[in-house]
């Protein structure tokens, strides 16, 4: 549909745009962000959305902490990450926004479009908290639009709950001049389990918001959409995750829910038993692991996926499969901490625990995705890898990744993706359960029921025939197998590479989702000729290689992560006694060099902008060293 | 709608089911070949298996040094992994034709459908033989003749979770829907393209509350059909007949899961197929008995108490009480 705004209007081209839609929980913010950010995908635009969730199921609504919502940031090139603060806001009371408000979500100058009722309403408590409200936010710039988005949406339909966040859908298409005939489509693909009759009335009501905007707006944002040349698809990480899951040929996903992890298993129970798989959900996070575990030890391929305090309570069966060495893949989808922590929140606390979490000597392989996409190809690769070292892979990923939206290219599927590795030759006579070549620590897996392959397995030490043994000579040894498997893993990494100049005054390293974000701050960083690099780390253990070359070509380094480290000046925090964030304890301790570190842990992704004023920060104290 | 009209929109209907087994027998297939050819020699091959993420990130053909050189088989166990490549190779081929059976008359429908259900399974028993050769438990004398006819009663849950749809083009005096019943499990999907006249009421036999059935007479898609997430089971009928659409997703008793229901001006009183006035009768009335909401008994609404409390029970939802 063609729109042409009238004569009133000032259009105005812009790269990008971030907006947001911000309402009580179950008000259908998630539902108007996810069509418009679709539609924004399918017309060619690069999209990055965030969800706003509250951390309470059902918090009281029309108060700050009710706010849930979701943040489109999209733009005519890539977007990589949910940017910095919103220019547009659709608001559906004078709390939620408020509260991002008080956030400092918003920029400046940001347009709020909000609920129009409210300043007037019959309850005085409402109409006293609007004003106060209003007055707290009136040390902004922000241009307040009032929008009667109920008394509109009730033309349409009696109960404005279901059909505000509708009408609200309109406005943005209007603003932005989205095509209607792909909004149509989205609407009728996600209401299509209900009548015809459900999709015509909210279609009704996206309709009647462009009226409305086209009616009482003056302006409009223009901005470029170049539709893409190969196929892509439009997902959040998780359910990317899901999706790999599968193409990986995973053949059961044991997993006990758990927020933010739970839709990879939703996703994975809708489709893998198309495939000759299953989701089994356990009685609890240590169950789960087991059932996982278990079918791994019978020749399945086999997967369970968590969170931080479900990783806590997997420690002890995570170390009988090292312990075993049976292969097994972790999807530990990352939320603040510690204890139950920040369930709905993003932070990248987790890598510590995930390297280091088992009692005793446990090595692992931990690798974490950058973007939506690996979160994709990243499940490939990871069961290769368990298998052919016969190790648990542990794949760290976050709630920034896990809920967030990106289009990436289409995978084609291979079908060697599900090749299976293990050899079902006949057993060499003589073959032990764990013949450890001394080299490489790889031993032939057995699967249970291979002829002459009878053995029991046992979680305390054993030597190669898999005989319980505490000599002292076979414990070391089998300490000595487990870890040097991961030093020949380590063997096939290439030095990462680093996204700049190779070499230069500051070299920020990154690890996982933070990618998007990093590298858009050291372009502006670069763009006003500061020699700034960025490296993103994606193999955490064992780590690639070459990392303390790459360091001694800049004159300085520094992590950002989004976790917690001491800020030295604060009280008893020293040099000595400051604690670094979990990536650069890490590089410090594996290459020795004086590693510096940024980290924040609002509970949100890091803004391209606070990370670029942290680079100008450590360039200007380097700098006066 | 006409004949071939309807077998097109029948075969439009269960094609994502189609396509989805088709997927899996794919899939299995170019596993099995790989498997004999010793898939994973190749640097290609080594570089595909660790997938897009790896690159240019591992050395792949470092990597490929400390993997087994192939999913390698015994020797023993090649004939009967040949085999099975030779039955997935053949299903393969037939294409939409191995979903499709034109019942020839006479035979029994629920016979027929069995045998072709046999044949499909032979897809699983293919899977089936590769595991247990693969692990060294394949008997010849157990196991060989799975290749040949594998019936839908031997079919696990997972099997019957990936069962194909079919399209059944049958007589109307042929169309004896009771004796499918066995094969209505997990996701059977099955719609039957009838020609000439057939008992009106004739999937009456067939609803319970967790199977979707659909008797269309008219121009009405099959949507609802393929979009039903379980066991449904529709036919295209002559105009005679009755056109229902029975819904287990619309409600939680019986009449609810009507979402629509016409009943013919006249029913014709003729046996057909065997299929006695008589028993066409019955199948009608059990239809019709189905799809209106329940009566006020006439006993208890002969007195004022009687009348209330049958009123009160009939607005009363007691339908997830247990026995």
């Amino acid at each position: 549909m063609n729109r042409t705004a009238n004569s009133q209007t000032t259009v105005t081209a812009v790269p990008e745009h971030t907006v947001e839609i911000i309402t009580n929980s179950g008000e259908g913010a998630q539902k108007c962000a996810t069509i418009f950010g679709q539609t924004c995908a399918k017309m060619g635009n690069g999209v990055w959305t965030v969800e706003i969730i509250p951390a309470e199921i059902e918090p009281p609504h029309h108060t700050v902490t009710s706010t849930s919502g979701n943040i489109v940031r999209f733009g005519t090139e890539k977007v990589t990450n949910w940017g910095d603060r919103s220019k547009l806001a659709v608001a559906f009371n004078d709390q939620v926004c408020l509260s991002r408000h008080r956030l400092d979500s918003f920029d400046d100058d940001c347009i709020i479009l909000h609920e129009a009722m409210w300043e007037k309403h019959e309850d005085e408590n409402i109409r006293n908290n609007y004003a106060k409200a209003m007055e707290e936010m009136s040390s902004k710039n922000y241009r307040f639009i009032k929008v009667p988005i109920e008394e509109e949406t009730l033309k349409v339909v009696d109960n404005a709950q279901h059909g505000k966040n509708m009408f609200a859908l309109g406005l943005l298409a209007e603003i932005y001049q989205r095509d209607l005939s792909i909004i149509e489509k989205q609407i009728a693909n996600i209401f299509r389990h209900k009548s015809a009759k459900v999709t015509e009335v909210n279609i009704e009501l996206v309709k009647n918001g462009i009226a409305w905007a086209r009616e009482n707006l003056d302006f409009q944002f223009q901005i470029k959409s170049v539709p893409a040349k190969e196929s892509r698809v439009v997902m959040n990480g998780n359910q990317a995750a899901a999706l790999g899951a599968v193409a990986a040929g995973m053949e059961m996903c044991a997993m006990y829910p758990i927020t933010p992890a739970t839709s990879v298993s939703h996703e994975l129970a809708a489709i893998i038993e198309n495939y000759g798989g299953m989701v089994h959900q356990a009685e609890d996070e240590i169950a789960a692991c087991g059932v996982a575990l278990g079918a791994s030890y019978g020749g399945k391929v086999a997967l369970t996926v968590t969170s931080g305090p479900g990783m806590a309570l997997k420690t002890e069966f995570l170390a009988l499969a090292i312990m075993t060495e049976i292969p097994l893949v972790v999807l530990n989808v990352q939320r603040g901490g510690p204890s139950t922590g920040l369930p709905t929140k993003v932070e990248q606390s987790d890598l510590l625990s995930s390297l280091y979490s088992q009692p005793g000597d446990a090595p692992r392989v931990v690798i974490a995705p950058r973007s939506i996409e690996e979160c994709f190809h990243a499940m490939v690769t990871a069961r290769r890898i368990a298998e052919t070292f016969r190790c648990v892979v542990i794949i760290l990923t976050d709630a920034n990744l896990a809920s967030g939206v990106q289009q990436f290219t289409r995978p084609k599927f291979d079908v060697r993706w599900q090749q299976e590795p293990i050899d079902f030759s006949a057993l060499p006579e003589g073959l032990r359960p764990y013949d450890w070549d001394s080299e490489t620590g790889l031993s032939r897996r057995i699967v249970p029921g291979t002829p002459g392959g009878q053995h029991t397995v046992t979680g305390l030490a054993h030597d190669e025939e898999s005989h319980v043994s505490y000599d002292p000579e076979s414990n070391e040894r089998g300490c000595k197998m487990r870890s040097r498997k991961l030093a020949v893993f380590q063997s096939t990494l290439i030095p990462p590479s680093v996204y700049g100049d190779e070499e230069g005054d500051l070299l920020v390293v990154g690890w996982g989702s933070t990618q998007g974000a990093i590298e858009e701050a050291v372009d502006r960083a670069r763009a006003e000729g500061m020699k700034i690099s960025t490296c993103q780390l994606t193999f955490l253990s064992p780590m690639e290689p070459g990392l303390k070359e790459i360091f001694s070509r800049f004159k300085q380094v520094m992590t950002v992560e989004i976790n917690y480290s001491d800020t030295v000046g604060d009280p008893y925090i020293t040099e000595e006694t400051r604690r670094y964030g979990q990536l650069a304890w890490l590089l410090r301790a594996q290459t020795l060099v004086d590693i510096d570190c940024w980290t924040s842990c609002p509970g949100q992704p890091l803004r391209p902008n606070d990370i670029y004023n942290s680079i100008i920060d450590k360039s200007e104290r380097g700098a006066s060293k | 709608m006409q004949s071939e009209e309807r077998r097109v929109c029948a075969l439009d209907a269960v094609r994502p089911r189609i396509e989805q087994f088709h997927s899996a027998l794919t899939v299995t297939a170019e596993q099995v070949r790989g498997l004999l050819a010793g898939s994973g020699n190749t640097k290609d091959d080594q570089n595909e298996t660790l997938g897009f993420f790896a690159k240019g990130k591992m050395n792949m053909e470092r990597f490929a040094s400390f993997t087994p050189k192939a999913a390698r088989i015994q020797a023993d166990a090649e004939a009967p992994v040949r085999a099975a490549q030779e039955v997935l190779k053949s299903l393969l081929a037939q294409g939409d034709d191995l979903f499709i059976i034109k019942t020839a008359e006479g035979k029994g429908l629920g016979h027929q459908l069995s045998v072709r259900l046999a044949s499909i399974g032979r897809a699983f028993a293919a899977a089936r033989v590769v595991d247990l050769a693969k692990s060294g438990a394949y008997k010849e004398d157990k196991h060989a003749a799975t290749l040949e006819r594998f019936p839908y009663t031997m079919w696990n849950s997972s099997e019957r979770a990936l069962a194909p749809a079919l399209v059944v083009e049958v007589s109307g005096a042929d169309f004896k829907p009771s004796a499918i019943v066995p094969l209505l499990d997990t996701n059977m999907k099955i719609v039957f393209n009838v020609s000439g006249d057939a008992p009106a009421a004739a999937l009456s036999r067939v609803i319970s509350p967790r199977v979707f059935v659909q008797q269309e007479i008219g121009d009405a898609g099959l949507e609802a059909f393929t979009a039903f997430k379980g066991i449904a089971v529709a036919a295209f009928l002559p105009s005679t007949a009755v056109s229902f659409v029975h819904d287990p997703s619309a409600g939680s008793t019986t009449y609810e899961r009507f979402i629509s229901v016409t009943f013919p001006k006249e029913v014709r009183k003729r046996a057909i197929g065997g299929i006695s006035p008589a028993q066409q009768a019955e199948d009608y009335t059990l239809l019709e008995s189905l799809s209106v909401p329940p009566e006020i008994a006439g006993d208890a609404a002969s007195d004022p108490a009687g009348k209330l409390s049958a009123w009160l029970l009939n607005q009363t939802n007691l339908s997830d009480l247990s026995a």
